[in-house]
């Protein structure tokens, strides 16, 4: 990692090249059971490999930017798998429609390809996603980061982090979700304080303390420039993987 | 990539770690060490075959009458299961699949085909992982807190296995997550 955020803390560290496998039995040159037939010549199963892989992981703090950045500390080896994504929310997010994060990695040429779709960190908590894949491309994503053909096979992919839009303007008869920013009334700001659907026209105006009605939506006025409530949302992203995996079952 | 293995299990941490002891504070020293997490995955089909998923991408065939195949995912024997999880790439057509481990060397017997999991569904692209609803016996969470309970006699280790209910459009790719050989034989 460019950055490891443990590095002071673990002096002792012990660190291998990886990817580490453990077992009793592995495949290797005195395997003798790699020369035998499969078929009609069952293995019993105290002769058959049975190493794994070590699971490794990488964290890092994410902050609500409204636009794609670097993920910082997280860098992944050629070949991985990712196994799993965490994502621990200490502020919420807010992004417009909630599209509050969203999860990269880049290609050679300085594109991006996606491990997730856009989730919804509306609240304090901790995120498991699994509803990553809106296409089989992105769960494929997961097998081999290394796969795409814009995305060399032998070196490491930087995490990118997208959190949507921090603020749009008020429109007329749209869903919205609790804490979403608008902008109305000249430019001032609103921030959702009851989801539902807006007005068929007009939207929040004004800047009173008082909280207003839109029809199903309600919202507070903010003064973004003492108090901005924009790009708030704080989390800890930690992604699970198992380094150069894609070479074991590619 | 290079490679670094270990007969395992692999640990991390110190023997002589202080921290204080509940209700009277006393500065004590022990072990923190902990188990490395590990991974298996491959490949998997839809199949209303019984299918031993591979480990490597050498063999050629997974559906083997006679045995598993050379290389299926082997959990060593003793191992507490921490996740099972799917990435489906192309969704099932319908119907369910159980996940499940034997040891023996014929399918015919040694085996449970739902050892892990019962009627997984996975007719949606995306990660699953194995949950509460999914393990429908309680000698299905025995197997997970320690991979031998299925038959403790045989200590041999566990090779897995997985049968879908109907269709052949599937594809995913499975991934048990262990620590190896912890051995819960004590309190589990």
């Amino acid at each position: 990692m460019a950055v490891n955020p443990h590095a002071e803390t673990y002096q002792g560290k012990t660190q291998f090249s990886g990817p580490v496998k453990a077992g009793t039995r592995w495949n290797g040159p005195n395997a003798d059971y790699q020369q035998e037939a499969v078929l009609g010549n069952p293995i019993a199963v105290k002769k058959l490999a049975n190493a794994g892989y070590v699971a490794c992981s990488q964290s890092c703090a994410v902050e609500q930017h409204g636009s794609i950045t670097s993920a910082t500390d997280i860098v992944l080896p050629a070949g991985s798998m990712v196994l799993s994504i965490q994502i621990i929310v200490t502020a919420l997010f807010n992004a417009v429609d909630h599209n509050d994060l969203k999860i990269y990695f880049a290609k050679d040429d300085g594109g991006v390809l996606a491990l997730t779709d856009f989730l919804n960190l509306g609240a304090i908590g901790v995120y498991n996603p699994t509803d990553i894949a809106d296409s089989s491309a992105t769960a494929k994503n997961w097998i081999n980061i290394s796969e795409d053909a814009d995305v060399s096979d032998n070196t490491s992919v930087d995490i990118l982090v997208d959190s949507g839009a921090s603020s749009s303007a008020w429109a007329a008869s749209h869903d919205y979700l609790l804490n979403e920013i608008v902008t109305n009334d000249s430019g001032k700001y609103y921030y959702c304080s009851q989801a539902g659907e807006s007005a068929g026209s007009g939207g929040p105006t004004g800047s009173g303390a008082g909280e207003i009605t839109d029809n199903a939506a309600k919202w507070f006025y903010f003064d973004h420039t003492t108090a901005d409530r924009r790009n708030a949302g704080r989390a800890i992203l930690t992604i699970n993987y198992v380094p150069g995996l894609f070479t074991v079952i590619g | 990539m290079s490679r670094s293995t270990f007969n395992g299990p692999v640990l991390v941490g110190v023997d002589d770690a202080e921290f204080h002891a509940y209700t009277t504070g006393t500065l004590t020293a022990g072990p923190n060490w902990g188990f490395v997490n590990m991974s298996q995955s491959s490949e998997i089909k839809q199949s209303t075959n019984t299918r031993f998923p591979l480990s490597t991408k050498a063999e050629s065939s997974e559906e083997t009458p006679g045995g598993p195949p050379l290389y299926p995912m082997v959990i060593p024997a003793r191992s507490i299961i921490t996740r099972v999880s799917v990435l489906v790439t192309t969704a099932w057509s319908g119907g369910t699949i159980d996940i499940g481990l034997g040891w023996e060397t014929q399918p015919g017997s040694g085996y449970t085909i739902a050892g892990l999991a019962n009627d997984l569904v996975l007719t949606a692209l995306g990660m699953v992982v194995v949950g509460p609803g999914d393990t429908d016996i309680a000698g299905d969470v025995d197997n997970w807190m320690n991979i031998i309970n299925e038959n403790p006699a045989e200590t041999r280790d566990r090779y897995i296995m997985t049968k879908s209910s109907t269709g052949t459009a599937g594809r995913g790719v499975l991934t048990v997550n262990y620590c190896q050989a912890v051995d819960l034989s004590a309190i589990a």
